[in-house]
This record gives structure tokens, C-alpha cells and sequence, in this order.
């Protein structure tokens, strides 16, 4: 580096260090001018002292010693490292406690970073604990709530017992003691704190060992409790302990200082123990002094049963007086006078924070990076809390919370969990799009009746329904109440498609729009706003441009565009002010929310997030919240910003709104707001195979799985040697392709990244993999081998309004037929797409036809044939130069048997033969429990495979009009 | 190990700043001694409840080492300058001769983090070493800011009596050092 140049470099870094952080990419900008290798060298390192936050935090001294630790216990502690147990690869060791090591590993199966705790040997040598823990920890496994880190898998491999959990990137509270912290983000945490145990203690389950490094903060601020319920399953055997406490008096302090007095008196314990332990961390945090904790046990024990401590102000003056209160009421040794329950302590921190919230002297103030690490004594900014001297690790979640908090509380804001959670529909298969009735005393909702979507109505408390749409036999999905309730809008499939609104209980049903899905009403009932995509999931095909919103006069039926940029699921504002919607971000599969004025005018973006989902915003009803589904912790929840109806504003950071679920969606409100109606979803596929005679083309026997367990996989394609399956492995918020053995085992990842990989088919010499994927904008067709190397765009095709089509490998693996707007182009997978000749099927007038399977014997491709309205299964023949319709009104994917001569698909749960001579149908298998889709013969023509779905959504309530 | 007298140490210090190559190899052993007793501290089964108690460990160890309050040094500057240019030396010759390639990867490891699932490294103290060479020749300020920060154990007061600058500049300085040094660490 050449000194003047670098002088140079260090001058703006200063000066832009001088201005706020959001001005000072366009400062160095300006200030570099032409000199583009300034500027970029500039910006790096702005970005590296905000990256580098952690970096030589700790002296060399501290490094070395470290290392030397590691070196020393190392050769034990790692056996494990980069080995396989059972389907987990483990990584690398990320702690190791009393309880045994904690490796990041990788699920190999679920393709996912999980935690893997290995059990330490002592606990392992006792058969009949093992096994109770094992039954133990199902149960555990069972809760899932955001604020706890949720266990995904318990088993034994060759004799070492493990535990599989989420793997959560952070730090404990543990780490963070010493640090310099905001009060409110300290009651924040305590509040998540206080809904996860919450929602454990509902389910009968107690923590026993909470304690500083059982709370994890995640990097975006968010707390999850560590290892719930384990302390009683893995606490050492009494024998154990006492020759333990006796070879080395008085080593274990850390966790004695958390027991709750009735732990220390070996007392039955209750869920009471973990808000006194929790009281204690909270107490340790707020003042930096564990409050009984002794020179030695017996000193701590004494301290626990007898010891009141002082009151958190007198040892931490800025905190404020409330809290002295709340500490001394958790802390009370008669668990009597001591907080009952987590959702009552819970509401008194609220309160404290509410009052901090909207007091101007806890305002907060920007937080300079360079102020908070100067370690100046008494330097504060705001109300810093300083404690002790040690690293100052909460920088990134102080700046990351305090980016979003704008404004003050509403002390009015719903406590959703206070609510009684009851579920409201329960027949299998899918019900969702609820719609509540503004009395909040029915709701309305979608449900598969006798193969077709209708919309039924039912009371809340009650079990019987009312089909609404009984006369269509198509699909009627979405209802909307209108504002007074006499009306339902409702998005239906059936001839003439598009919007229609009937009366509250069925009747006049009439189209007012022959475009458009979700529809919202404005709240004078006049209109609906609705968007002209009918976009249901986040992971739902992008397609920029299309997703225009329009709204529709429910009377007349005129309409008029209120935007044209790319929007979804529109929401109304209860005052008409905005209308919310989610949007494809242009990153793959990532999703956001933004509201609009209703009549029109710049958008503004509600949460901004770029690793995660947003998606489904829906008003609550007294436009103070923005309610929407978001991915953010993990699963896919309900999430809420409060927000300014008039203008859009966002006044809050994202806020969790706890439902038991791994998967939320779809939520709507009574009127009082005190009701919230939502549909919990549980979608499960996997592969099945069933014996096959091709000769008389029926299945024998029972089908069998092939792969099991919570995943959704689509469109298996078993490989030409028959040793393997690709498909689309559909993970929260991607699409990949995988492989995996023809016994289920042996998972292998061909792709794992962001873009969604689709249509997935394996070259006839089984080298060489095609499917359509979203990684270069658009979705087009790719070409690689089969191992995921050597990826290339094969068409550069699609528009905003079209994409490619699936790609089709002829037999001799030298051509790919792919469909693209009206036409079915040939092309040669060895040549990029200028060196296409690209010859193309016949085109016919009136006729389309969307290729899917090129028969074995290279003379017939199968597909979907579209005329007008109607949909068929055909096939074009090369011989004959001709387009023949085999199955009309279908719009099943057809598959070849290996005799080129017939055919199967799937609808609903069976499978059907057709032979494309006689053109007679004939069902051949059916399995009731699952819907079969796609379904193939191998090559041998011995086995039937096919993907077996479960689809399951209930819908919901979590009801505040009834006390718990 | 046996308690060295700080006063011998001090004498050691002055020798080595004067060119007495011995130097080196008679404090290396002390140094070592206090990293293993920091290191048991970190292995000990009550670890959990320790961050702070090995932090209080190191610094203790740094003024046990360097306890230049006690030391008659006429020029305590150029006695912290030679101090942290050693500890430099011995630590990144430390890490440099750790056993095998296998431990090279468990030094990733922090131990201390125990039950913890995080994100943190350490930094690797020879990468840090050559880099910090590199800084030098072109920064010779900034460099020395993280000699005697990060090898020498100094706070920012401490940094700035020696450097002979404002607490503030030195924070500047130090912040602007480790983003160069961060990205040099984590080029790929």
C-alpha cells in the first residue's frame, strides 16, 4: 500500500465517520468522485468495522491461553468431529458443558444446520434412563414456540445418545453479562422469555435449569431458551453427584445460584421454579450481581432460602423503580405471594415497558458505535446501562432493535397470549381462507367437498357447517364478509371465472369481476380490492409484473387499476386510508409487505427484511397493527408492526404473535378484534411405490413408502439405472433438487441455494439433470450433471408474463423439447442458446400443447392439449406428423409406460391407465389416505412410484372474548 | 512454576530492549506459565460461570508480567512498547508451534462458550502477525496501537500515554486498524 494513497483512504474514513451511517455510502460516493478504486476501498472498510464488531475483542493473552485449553482437552472433547451419526455430518464443536459436547452438524436427510448434543457416557450406561429420556424428550420435542429452540430429533447411533435441535446462530446471556444494554431491551427479551415459558408450562413442562446460559440472543435480538425440560432427564445420578461435590468442593456454583428455594430444599417442584429462576437471571442482567450467589454452595443455598437482596436500583440507579417490585415479587421465598404464572409477570414487565416506551427519558437516541465502545467511564448515551468492564457484545442487537423503534407503545396493543386457543374445523384435508363474520359469531371459510373447493359457513362454538357453494362444481375459494355482513365476496373457478358476491348464507351468487383473487372489501362496502394473480404462497412461482391490484365496484362492476407494480393478497385499512399487500423482492423466494394509499401514490415498504419471508398482511381492526406471516423465527408465524393508517409509517419493531404451529397462515379478525381466526397447515409428501404388472396393467398389493417424515418432495423421477430418485426437495423459503437412494436412504444435495429448482429430469444416459429454475431471472430451463456441477442456462425465453416450460429429454438425450408461449421448441442440451437451431413441433391453429413426456420408443410426445377453455390429455406423433386428444377435460401430466402405447396419471388419490389405441380409461390404483401426483412406471415396468401427499390445514381461533 | 519477581522481570524487559537475545527465551517459560494457569481456568468443569473471572485472570497475568507501577523505569512508554513487542513474539511463536493440524482446527473452538451455540472466532494470531507486519509499513501508528491494545494487554488510556495521543484518537485509530486488519483476515 503506497502511504500517500492510504492517507488518503484514512482521511474519508474519517470524515465519513463524521455523518450518520445511512448518509455516508452516497458521502464517499461524492467525495471519491472518479476515483472508483477509493470509493470501493473506502466502503470496505466501512463495512469491515461494522462486520469486524467482535474481532480482537479479547487480548492475545486470552487467544493464546484459549487455544492451549483446546490443545490440551482437545483430543478427547473432538472424537467426534467430521464424523456421521447416524444422518447427521458433524462440523465442528460449538460447546461442550456437564451435559456432554454440542457439535454443529448437518442433517444430511433434512438438508438443514441443526445443534447435536452428544450425551455424555456416564448417563448413556443406564438402559432404562436412556429410555425414558427418549420418551421424555418426544414429549418435549412436541412444543414449538418461537421463543424456545425447538428439538427436532432424539435417537441412539451405535451406542452414542444424541440430540438434534435447531441450531441458532447468537450468543447466551452468558456471554452477553458485562455488556452495556438497553433496559428495555433487557425487559424485551424477558417478555419473550416469559411467553416461551408460557407456552411450556401450558403444556405441563418445566424447564428446572433456567440460568444465563440457557438463553440464547439471537443476532437479530430475538431470545430463545436452550434446552427445555433436559435438566431433569439428564441430571447425574445422585451416587455421581455426591462423589462429584466431594472431589472438588465447591466447582458447582454456576447453576446452584439458579435454584429456586424449593430445588435447594429438594422440594417437589412446580412451573413456579423457572420464574424464580428466571427472576434471578433478570436480577444478575439488570445489575450485573447474582443475587445469592455465596463463596461456595452452602453460602448460596443459605443465601437462596434466607437471603433477601437489595433492590436492583440501589445497585443499578437507572433502572427504573418498577422494577424493585416485580423483582422482589418473583423473588419472594413463599411461592404464594410469588408471581402464579409467566403471562402474569409477563404483564407487569409489559407495563414497566409500556411506561419506559413512552417516557421521553428513555427515549432513544442513535447509538454511535465509536461512543458505546470508547469504554469512558460514565460516557452514556440515552440510558446505557454500564455494566462491568468486560466486552461490549449487545452493540449489533442494540442497533438492530433500536433501527425499527420509532415511536411509543400503545398501551391498548392485544395480548394474544392471554388468548384460549380452540381449534375450529378439524376434517382432514384442507380448510383455510377464513373470513370472519364482523359480530365475530361465524366465519366463513374454503374446504374440499366432493372434489371441489366450496365455501362454508359455521359458528364459532359450533361443529356443524353449511355449504354455501354446494350447486358449483368448481372450485370456490377466498370469501371476504363484507363490513356489514349481509355479503360474500368469494374468488370462484367456475364458468365465467373471477369475483363474485353472494348473500351471507349462499344465495344470488353473481359475478362482479371476471379477473381478480383475494378480494377485501373497503369499509364503506362498496368496493373490493382484489389482485390479478392469485398468488397463494410465498413459495409460489415468480412471475414479476403480473401481480397488478385493481378494485372493483361490488355494484356496477366497473373496475379500475390501483397499481400496476407487483402485488399480492391485498388487505383494505379499516378507515379506507391504505391498502397492504406482499410483494416479490427480486430476491428468490423472498417475500416483503408494503401498504399503499387506497387511491393510489407511492408504496411503502413495511419490514425490509432480506433474509426471510413477509408475506399476507392483514389490518387488525382498528388499523393500529399490521398483522402478516413471516418466516423470521424459523417457522413460518404471525408477526405484527404497529404502523400509521393515514401514512404507512412502520412505529415498531416486528413483534411475534404466538400460535401453536409450525405453519400459520391466513388470518382475519371479528370486528372488537378480540377474535382471531387462522389455518394451521401441515403439508407432508413423500415418495410411495406399489408392485406393478405391465402386462395387466394393474397395481398388486400394498403400497410402501419409500421416504417418510415431515418433508414435501414433488415429482420424483427414478434414474435410468433405476438406482436413484431426483425430485424437488420444497424447504421453507427455496426449492431444490435432490436425490436420494431407491430405498429411501442416502440424501445428496444437487443444488442448495436460494433459487427455486423445479421440473427436475434425468438425461437418458443419467449423467446429465435438466429442470427450470429462477437463478438468472426468469425461469428458464438448466442443464448440468447430475451431481449439480457444471450448471448452464439452456433458453433465455421467458418474459414477464411467461416463463419456460418443463423441459422433455427425447430418448436419445440429444434433443429437449421445452414449451414456451404457443410453441414447442427442440433443442440441443449440448449447445448454448445462440448455436440453437431450435426446429419446432407443428404449430395448429386453436391448439397448444404443453409438453411433459416424450415417449420411450422416440415417436410420441405426451402432454397437455389446449383448446380455448378446454384442457386434455394428447400427445403429438412424429410419424404421423399429428396431435391426437386421448382424455378430454383433464389436465393431468401423462406418463409413458414403457411400451410407448399407453400412458397413466393421477387425479385425487387414484391412478389411471389409458391406452392411446382403444383411448379406454381405466383406473388402476388408488390409495384414500394421500393424493397420488405424478406418478411413472420404472423402466423395468415392475413398480408403480408416485408422491403421496397429506395435505392438513385446520382453522384456528385464538379468542380473547373468553377468559383462560 | 515458581512466582518470578517482578522486579527480575522488569530486568529481563530492560536487557531484551537492549538487544539481549536471552531475554526472549527466559521469559518465555513465565509466559507460559501464565497462559497454562488462564487455560486451566478455562478447562475446569465449573467453566460456565467464568468469563469474567478469566478475563480479570488475563489481566492479572498482564500486570503480574508487566507490572510497570512498580517497576523504577525511567521511560514507561518505551517500557510498554518493548513489553508488548515480546508478548507479541512469544505468543505468536506460541501459536505457530501448536501440535498439528487437527488442533489447528479445534483452536476455533472456544471452549468457553460452553452450552453456547455462537458464532465467534478468535483471531488467528499468525495470520494476525503477518498482517499486522504488512500494516506497519505503511501505518506504523495504527500497527503499534494494536501491539500494545491486543499483544500488550493496554487499555486506551494506557495505548495513548505511549503513542503520545488523545484516548480519542487512539479509539479512532484502533477501530480504523482492526476493520484493515479484519478484512486482510478474512481475504479468501
Amino acid at each position: 500500500m503506497d502511504i500517500a494513497r492510504w492517507k488518503k483512504i484514512d482521511e474519508l474514513i474519517d470524515a465519513a465517520l463524521e455523518i450518520p451511517e445511512s448518509e455516508r455510502e452516497a458521502f464517499v460516493h461524492a467525495r471519491a468522485g472518479d476515483d472508483a478504486k477509493l470509493r470501493d476501498e473506502v466502503l470496505h472498510l466501512l463495512k469491515a468495522q461494522r462486520d469486524g464488531d467482535d474481532f480482537l475483542l479479547k487480548s492475545a493473552m486470552n487467544v493464546a491461553a484459549k487455544a492451549m485449553a483446546a490443545d490440551d482437552a482437545g483430543f478427547h472433547k473432538f472424537r467426534f468431529l467430521n464424523k456421521k451419526i447416524d444422518t447427521y455430518r458433524i462440523d465442528r464443536l460449538i460447546g461442550a458443558g456437564g451435559m456432554g459436547e454440542v457439535y454443529l452438524a448437518f442433517d444430511e436427510k433434512l438438508q438443514r444446520k441443526v445443534a447435536l448434543k452428544i450425551l455424555p457416557a456416564e448417563f448413556t450406561s443406564n438402559d432404562e434412563r436412556v429410555k425414558r429420556f427418549e420418551t421424555e424428550a418426544r414429549v418435549i420435542s412436541s412444543l414449538n414456540h418461537p421463543n424456545i429452540v425447538t428439538i427436532y430429533d432424539v435417537g441412539n447411533f451405535e451406542g452414542v445418545n444424541f440430540i438434534a435441535t435447531e441450531f441458532v446462530e447468537g450468543k447466551t446471556l452468558r456471554d452477553l453479562m458485562g455488556g452495556k444494554f438497553k433496559v428495555r431491551n433487557i425487559i424485551s427479551n424477558s417478555i419473550q422469555i416469559c411467553d416461551a415459558l408460557s407456552a411450556a408450562h401450558k403444556e405441563g413442562i418445566i424447564h428446572r435449569d433456567i440460568k444465563p446460559e440457557n438463553i440464547m440472543i439471537r443476532k437479530d435480538g430475538y431470545a430463545k431458551i436452550l434446552d427445555f425440560g433436559l435438566a431433569k432427564l439428564t441430571e447425574v445420578a445422585p451416587e455421581a453427584e455426591a462423589d462429584f461435590a466431594k472431589t472438588s468442593e465447591g466447582v458447582l456454583i454456576g447453576t446452584p445460584a439458579y435454584m429456586s428455594p424449593a430445588q435447594v430444599s429438594d422440594e417437589e417442584v412446580d412451573h413456579r421454579t423457572d420464574l424464580w429462576s428466571s427472576g434471578v437471571v433478570f436480577y444478575e442482567f439488570l445489575t450485573g450481581k447474582n443475587p445469592f450467589k455465596g463463596a461456595n454452595r452452602q453460602e448460596t443455598f443459605q443465601a437462596i432460602l434466607s437471603k433477601e437482596p437489595p433492590p436492583c436500583t440501589s445497585l443499578n440507579s437507572d433502572l427504573p423503580e418498577e422494577l424493585d417490585e416485580i423483582l422482589a415479587k418473583l423473588l419472594d421465598k413463599d411461592p404464594a405471594k410469588s408471581y402464579q404464572s409467566a403471562a402474569e409477570l409477563r404483564a407487569d414487565l409489559k407495563r414497566v415497558k409500556q411506561e419506559l416506551d413512552s417516557s421521553p427519558s428513555w427515549s432513544t437516541g442513535s447509538l454511535s458505535w465509536l461512543a458505546l465502545r470508547s469504554g469512558r467511564r460514565g460516557f452514556r448515551i440515552g440510558s446505557v446501562v454500564a455494566i462491568g468492564g468486560a466486552a461490549l457484545l449487545l452493540f449489533g442487537l442494540v442497533a438492530a432493535t433500536y433501527y425499527f423503534l420509532i415511536g411509543r407503545r400503545d398501551p391498548d396493543a392485544i395480548d394474544w397470549s392471554a388468548a384460549k386457543s380452540v381449534q375450529l374445523t378439524d376434517q382432514a384435508g384442507t380448510e383455510f381462507y377464513p373470513s370472519v363474520s364482523p359480530d365475530g359469531k361465524e366465519f366463513a371459510y374454503a374446504a374440499e367437498d366432493d372434489g371441489d373447493f366450496d365455501i362454508f359457513s359455521q359458528r364459532i362454538g359450533g361443529k356443524n357447517r353449511t355449504n354455501l357453494t354446494a350447486s358449483s362444481k368448481s372450485d370456490d375459494t377466498q370469501p371476504a364478509f363484507s363490513p356489514d355482513g349481509e355479503l360474500i365476496a368469494f374468488r370462484s373457478e367456475r364458468s365465467p371465472q373471477g369475483i363474485y358476491v353472494m348473500g351471507a348464507s349462499g344465495e344470488n351468487a353473481k359475478l362482479v369481476s371476471d379477473i381478480g383473487y383475494h378480494p377485501s372489501w373497503s369499509p364503506d362496502g362498496k368496493e373490493v380490492v382484489v389482485s390479478a394473480f392469485g398468488r397463494d404462497q410465498p413459495t409460489t412461482r415468480a412471475r414479476t409484473g403480473s401481480g397488478r391490484l385493481l378494485i372493483i365496484n361490488v355494484e356496477n362492476g366497473s373496475k379500475r387499476d390501483l397499481t400496476n407494480i407487483e402485488a399480492s393478497f391485498p388487505s383494505w385499512s379499516p378507515h379506507g386510508h391504505r391498502i397492504a399487500y406482499w410483494f416479490y423482492t427480486g430476491t428468490f423466494g423472498r417475500r416483503d409487505i408494503a401498504t399503499m394509499p387506497a387511491m393510489g401514490g407511492e408504496p411503502v415498504v413495511v419490514a425490509k427484511d432480506f433474509a426471510v419471508s413477509n408475506w399476507n398482511p392483514v389490518w387488525s381492526p382498528d388499523g393500529k397493527y399490521l398483522y402478516f406471516v413471516s418466516s423470521r423465527a424459523g417457522n413460518m408465524n404471525f408477526w405484527r408492526v404497529r404502523i400509521d393508517e393515514a401514512t404507512g409509517q412502520v412505529l415498531s419493531e416486528p413483534e411475534a404473535v404466538v400460535t401453536p404451529s409450525k405453519y400459520s397462515r391466513h388470518l382475519a379478525f371479528s370486528r372488537d378484534g378480540k377474535r382471531l381466526v387462522y389455518v394451521q397447515t401441515n403439508n407432508q409428501s413423500n415418495i410411495q411405490g406399489v408392485n406393478f404388472d405391465a402386462a395387466g396393467g394393474k397395481a398388486i398389493g400394498e403400497p410402501f413408502w419409500i421416504t417418510q417424515g415431515d418433508r414435501e418432495i414433488s415429482r420424483a423421477e427414478l434414474s435410468p439405472d433405476g438406482t436413484r430418485f431426483v425430485l424437488r426437495l420444497n424447504r421453507r423459503t427455496q426449492e431444490d433438487v435432490v436425490t436420494v437412494g431407491r430405498d429411501g436412504h442416502e440424501w445428496r444435495d444437487v443444488t442448495n441455494d436460494e433459487p427455486f429448482d423445479r421440473y427436475i429430469r434425468w438425461s437418458p444416459d443419467g449423467k446429465q439433470i435438466a429442470f427450470t429454475s429462477d437463478r438468472n431471472a426468469g425461469t428458464e430451463v438448466w442443464v448440468g450433471n447430475a451431481d449439480g456441477t457444471n450448471l448452464r442456462q439452456l433458453t433465455f425465453k421467458s418474459t414477464a408474463d411467461s416463463g419456460t416450460g418443463f423441459p422433455v429429454w427425447a430418448p436419445t438425450g440429444d434433443q429437449l423439447a421445452v414449451y414456451f408461449d404457443g410453441t414447442t421448441f427442440l433443442l440441443d442440451p449440448s449447445r448454448n442458446e445462440n448455436e440453437q437451431q431450435a426446429p419446432t413441433l407443428p404449430k395448429k391453429e386453436g391448439l397448444r400443447m404443453v409438453v411433459w413426456d416424450w415417449s420411450p420408443d422416440g415417436k410420441k410426445l405426451a402432454g397437455i392439449i389446449v383448446q380455448g377453455e378446454k384442457r386434455s390429455i394428447g400427445y403429438f406423433s412424429i410419424e404421423t406428423n399429428r396431435y391426437e386428444i386421448i382424455v378430454e377435460n383433464s389436465d393431468a401430466l401423462p406418463s409413458w409406460l414403457p411400451d410407448s402405447r399407453r400412458f397413466i396419471y393421477s387425479a385425487g388419490s387414484k391412478v389411471y391407465l389409458v391406452d392411446i389405441q382403444t383411448k379406454q380409461v381405466k383406473e388402476i390404483f388408488s390409495n384414500p389416505l394421500v393424493t397420488v401426483r405424478s406418478p411413472f412406471i420404472s423402466h423395468d415396468g415392475t413398480l408403480l412410484y408416485y408422491t403421496a401427499e397429506k395435505a392438513e390445514s385446520d382453522i384456528w381461533l385464538l379468542d380473547l372474548r373468553v377468559e383462560k | 512454576m515458581p512466582e518470578q519477581d517482578p522486579q527480575e522481570l522488569t530486568e529481563i524487559l530492560r536487557k531484551w530492549s537492549d538487544g539481549d537475545k536471552e531475554a526472549l527465551e527466559k521469559l518465555t517459560p513465565v509466559v507460559y506459565a501464565e497462559l497454562h494457569r488462564i487455560a486451566k481456568r478455562y478447562m475446569g468443569r465449573e467453566r460456565k460461570d467464568h468469563t469474567l473471572q478469566t478475563t480479570a485472570l488475563v489481566n492479572e497475568a498482564y500486570v503480574r508480567l508487566i507490572d510497570w507501577k512498580n517497576a523504577k523505569w525511567e521511560n514507561r512508554a518505551h517500557f510498554f512498547g518493548v513489553s508488548a513487542q515480546l508478548m507479541r513474539r512469544i505468543l505468536v511463536d506460541f501459536a505457530r508451534k501448536r501440535p498439528s493440524k487437527r488442533a489447528a482446527a479445534l483452536h476455533k473452538v472456544s471452549l468457553e462458550e460452553a452450552f453456547a451455540v455462537t458464532s465467534e472466532k478468535d483471531a488467528d494470531l499468525v495470520a494476525l502477525d503477518e498482517a499486522l507486519t504488512e500494516l506497519a509499513a505503511f501505518d506504523e501508528r495504527k500497527a503499534r496501537i494494536v501491539e500494545l491494545k491486543f499483544f500488550g494487554g493496554l487499555n486506551v488510556e494506557e495505548t495513548a500515554e505511549v503513542i503520545g495521543v488523545s484516548a480519542v484518537t487512539v479509539m479512532r485509530e484502533w477501530q480504523k486498524a482492526k476493520a484493515w486488519l479484519y478484512l486482510q483476515l478474512n481475504k479468501t
